[in-house]
């Protein structure tokens, strides 16, 4: 593959030397009539997992504004190489990730529900994941960014992973006695996920935002998880 | 557009850069202080200057749709009514959709936004003060005029900390709270109540005013003052959460005597200067501090109060 990504004859410069080997490359993956549907279905599992284990990438240390560039007003924003890597991965966007990852974190809060609000908890939560990764999204458009729509749903899709994992760490916090010790425990561990969510996608939404308004951008990303986690610590 | 913004900007070769008016790279001149002692006779003159402002033709920046009619002079209206009309129906629903409809209303920066909510928290009670010098009617003046993106998510904010603090208000003041359960309701009736509040009132302002004949005001700019008004409940509805019940009451009203003032400040005085709002304008002010009075209890009554 090239780095570009595109196929091919997008690139009129790279010439291969074997045109064989090109033709094959190009039509790979398109030939998977003869391929088990094992295999079809874990190609894109394992898409999806790699999408997946690249938002829960660890942070850097030493560098500015401890991973947020998205934040900073100033104009040539160093991004470290971590986030490049996240950054081009998620920019091949699928929904099925973000999909598995919004209903597993429906499905465990309404568990958790009070037993008659548990449709309106998976409701608010399904809703909140689709409808405010829209809003952010059309609000980074309006502020004139040049983004992709379903790109930015995809990274807000995915970085919701770790709010999802906090969740069940929650979940398994609240099965050990701890008392009023609990609670600490529960906030620790979403602010940890919210640190984690914030990082990857604030900086994918701050770079395609002018430096003066990036801050306006990226406070409905921050505003998006700060409800998820929140909906997180009350069920 | 993109090839017109030159380096003096400060954005260099900004590829992203896509606002809608060129009026980015004018420096901002500094803000008119009104004076707060006027005689009677210099503030009918500052009006009358207003709204002479307001009447030039929109020949400097053309609007991108026809939501930003302003006050205009009879003819004047007449005649720039026309290319609306030959729109079509369809033309402005597609009008409606397309989002570079919205665009002219999103340009704004992180310190336009401070400035703003600023001006809201401490010059809410100078008559036109908040029209004139901090959005601008139009965008001249180094001001960017009336934006929607400080309104939205002013209101979406509340919602959320209504959402969060009026749970916790009825969490400590419970007696029993071992069966304490949280209410997501609360969450799901703060959305109703605030986005009717600074969405759909000016609204129905803008069209009452535009049924009785009075151009007074642009729908932007009706959301506009609406929704930043409803910045001073932030604080008062954290606040809210200090486990005494006076408190409850003594922030919120607070909040609400700011925030009407803000709006009938900037809205009473172009809706008097003509003859014929003279008439019409006092029931029409008096219903926008019925409403704030209304939404004063609503908030109070729905969200504050503790039932033992």
């Amino acid at each position: 593959m090239n780095q570009t990504g595109g196929p091919q004859w997008a690139n009129p410069e790279v010439t291969r030397p074997d045109a064989v080997v090109q033709e094959e490359e190009f039509f790979a993956p398109l030939s998977t009539l003869d391929e088990p549907v094992m295999e079809t279905i874990m190609r894109d599992v394992h898409a999806v997992a790699s999408k997946l284990k690249v938002v829960m990438l660890p942070m850097e240390r030493n560098i500015p504004y401890g991973g947020y560039a998205g934040v900073s007003q100033s104009e040539n924003v160093e991004i470290t190489d971590r986030d490049k890597e996240i950054i081009q991965r998620l920019k091949d966007w699928d929904l099925w990730g973000p999909l598995v990852v919004c209903l597993g974190l429906a499905v465990l809060l309404s568990f958790k529900a009070p037993a008659g609000q548990a449709s309106l908890v998976f409701a608010a939560v399904f809703c909140a994941v689709w409808i405010g990764s829209a809003v952010v999204t059309v609000n980074a458009q309006l502020l004139g960014g040049t983004i992709s729509f379903f790109q930015s749903v995809c990274v807000l899709g995915y970085c919701v992973f770790p709010m999802t994992l906090a969740a069940v760490v929650v979940d398994l916090f609240k099965m050990i006695p701890l008392g009023a010790f609990s609670t600490l425990v529960e906030l620790a561990v979403l602010v940890v996920a919210f640190l984690w969510s914030t990082r990857a996608s604030s900086v994918f939404i701050g770079q395609y935002i002018a430096a003066p308004r990036r801050v306006l951008a990226v406070f409905p990303v921050l505003f998006f998880y700060t409800f998820l986690a929140w909906m997180i610590l009350l069920f | 557009m993109m090839n017109a913004s030159s380096n003096d900007d400060g954005f260099g070769e900004n590829p992203f850069r896509t606002s809608t008016n060129d009026f980015y790279d004018i420096n901002p001149s500094p803000v008119v202080q009104p004076q707060l002692h006027q005689s009677p006779q210099q503030q009918f003159l500052q009006q009358g200057t207003a709204f002479m402002q307001a009447a030039e033709p929109q020949s400097s920046f053309p609007p991108t749709s026809g939501l930003t009619g302003v006050m205009k002079p009879q003819q004047e209206q007449i005649s720039s009514m026309e290319p609306q009309v030959s729109r079509g129906c369809w033309g402005t629903i597609m009008m409606l959709i397309d989002l570079n409809t919205y665009k002219a209303y999103f340009d704004v920066d992180a310190e336009d936004i401070v400035a703003r909510i600023r001006a809201v928290c401490l010059d809410f009670y100078k008559p036109e003060h908040f029209r004139n010098n901090v959005l601008g009617a139009r965008q001249t003046n180094g001001l960017k005029g009336p934006d929607l993106y400080g309104p939205f998510w002013v209101t979406m904010t509340l919602i959320f900390l209504v959402g969060v603090t009026s749970n916790m208000h009825a969490y400590l003041h419970r007696s029993d709270v071992e069966v304490f359960e949280y209410d997501i309701n609360h969450l799901m009736h703060a959305a109703s109540v605030f986005s009717a509040f600074s969405f759909l009132l000016p609204a129905v302002f803008w069209v009452t005013c535009k049924c009785m004949n009075m151009e007074a005001l642009s729908l932007v700019e009706w959301e506009c003052l609406f929704g930043y008004s409803l910045v001073p409940f932030v604080p008062a509805v954290m606040l809210c959460v200090i486990p005494f019940t006076i408190f409850s009451w003594i922030f919120p009203l607070g909040a609400t005597i700011v925030s009407c003032s803000l709006v009938v400040r900037n809205v009473s005085a172009p809706m008097l200067s003509t003859d014929a709002g003279r008439a019409k304008a006092p029931p029409l002010i008096l219903a926008i501090l019925a409403s704030y009075l209304i939404f004063f209890f609503v908030i109070k009554f729905t969200f504050y109060t503790h039932r033992k």
